[in-house]
């Protein structure tokens, strides 16, 4: 995994970690990998995997259960999912037009590429 | 609990060379600690020391015993891993396996026989037969299936590919530490180690150059990019330790209290331990 500078690490691990709540990879109502699990794989200190799953426990994504572990709560994935669409629509398609415009794509050309793409099902 | 890891006024000359110079140093438990420094700095004579393996002057308190005259006692909550295979090389790994299992009272024969079933070395094989890899995968196996409060690795992954260094560390942070465990890792490797770890300390000429924590780094150093105009008026006042050009602008790296007021200036970023090392270093050279 490779991390930037710009960010906390643990800030980058809890987008990490929101991302697979929203993909599905980690499911509502099931646990998380323990803190020692995510320390090893992603090769952090356990005190950064702490403070990402501090501050996804304050967001209400995650709930402790004691003696379990932590676990993803129930409707995290519509919640986040929602906040991702409304970015989306507000600045996603935004900078998408502006770059087409830098880069001289017409209005119907940029329509034609979207619905090529979506036939090939992008991902 | 009082820190495992006391150094007080610690020395060590051969001859006229003063490979550790009264070295102070305390280490809390709890910590993975990285200790950087050149060829040549001290890390492996402070790490030598620390252990008992090495003669010295002043004072040391390692898991509140002194290495010097209590040293057999030390090793039995210390565990090991030096760039140099020192397994006998004529034993076979299940001999070794057996032997450690009679004079180590922690040695735990199923965890290592676990750790080794998930590599691919023989039980069988002689220890001489086996890479450089695998021998370095047994020792971390033999050295984490043994119940210790210390790790001690100096420069583990020399010497290694890619894909051991990560499972070596990947296995001391799965397997071994916790809270009441202490890490000191020597290496050169910063970049490796950097986000392992909890706290650094730069060593050069036997002295310890500096000594914090992950966070107080992040809070006393900065990167700050600036257009080359810019930089040009600024560089008397902020002082850079050290500064490169990129693309038309220049990053100055300093050392500073107040990140936000220099937010004002221009892009700032928190420089990674290899960036402050260098620049460290390329001062006091």
């Amino acid at each position: 995994m490779n991390f930037d500078q710009k960010t906390p690490i643990y800030l980058q691990l809890a987008g990490i970690i929101r991302q697979d709540i929203r993909t599905g990879a980690l499911q509502e109502e099931a646990a998380i990998p323990s803190v020692r699990r995510i320390s090893a794989q992603y090769g952090l200190n356990p005190q950064t995997v702490l403070n990402a799953t501090q501050l996804l426990i304050q967001e209400d994504l995650l709930e402790k259960q004691r003696g379990l572990g932590l676990f993803v709560r129930k409707g995290a994935r519509a919640r986040l999912n929602q906040a991702a669409g409304d970015y989306f629509r507000s600045h996603g398609i935004a900078a998408l037009v502006r770059e087409a415009k830098l880069l001289g794509i017409t209005e119907t050309e940029l329509i034609s590429l979207i619905k090529q793409n979506y036939k090939e099902e992008v991902r | 609990m009082s820190a495992p890891i006391q150094l007080k006024q610690l020395s060590k000359r051969y001859g006229d060379l003063k490979a550790l110079d009264q070295v102070d140093l305390e280490i809390p438990v709890g910590r993975i600690v990285g200790l950087v420094g050149p060829n040549g700095a001290g890390k492996t004579t402070l790490l030598r020391a620390m252990t008992g393996e090495l003669d010295y002057e002043g004072q040391a308190s390692v898991l509140g015993l002194e290495p010097r005259t209590q040293r057999a006692q030390l090793m039995l909550d210390t565990g090991i891993i030096h760039d140099i295979s020192v397994l006998p090389s004529w034993m076979r790994v299940n001999e070794l396996l057996h032997f450690m299992d009679q004079i180590h009272p922690r040695f735990d024969r199923k965890k290592a026989a676990s750790f080794l079933a998930k590599t691919s070395i023989p039980q069988t094989k002689r220890i001489k037969t086996l890479s450089k890899g695998m021998k370095t995968q047994l020792h971390l196996a033999i050295t984490l299936a043994t119940e210790t409060k210390l790790l001690i690795l100096d420069e583990p992954t020399h010497g290694l590919d890619i894909l051991f260094r990560k499972q070596l560390y990947s296995n001391v942070l799965e397997e071994y530490f916790d809270a009441e465990k202490t890490v000191l890792i020597s290496t050169h490797q910063i970049e490796e180690v950097e986000h392992i770890l909890s706290d650094v300390i730069f060593i050069d000429k036997g002295r310890i150059l500096l000594h914090a924590s992950i966070e107080e780094l992040a809070e006393k150093f900065a990167q700050l990019t600036l257009p080359a105009e810019q930089a040009d008026t600024l560089r008397e006042s902020l002082q850079p330790v050290s500064e490169y050009a990129i693309l038309g602008r220049r990053v100055f790296l300093l050392k500073t209290n107040d990140c936000e007021a220099l937010k004002k200036l221009g892009e700032v970023q928190t420089p990674s331990v290899a960036d402050i090392f260098v620049a460290l270093m390329g001062g006091a050279a």
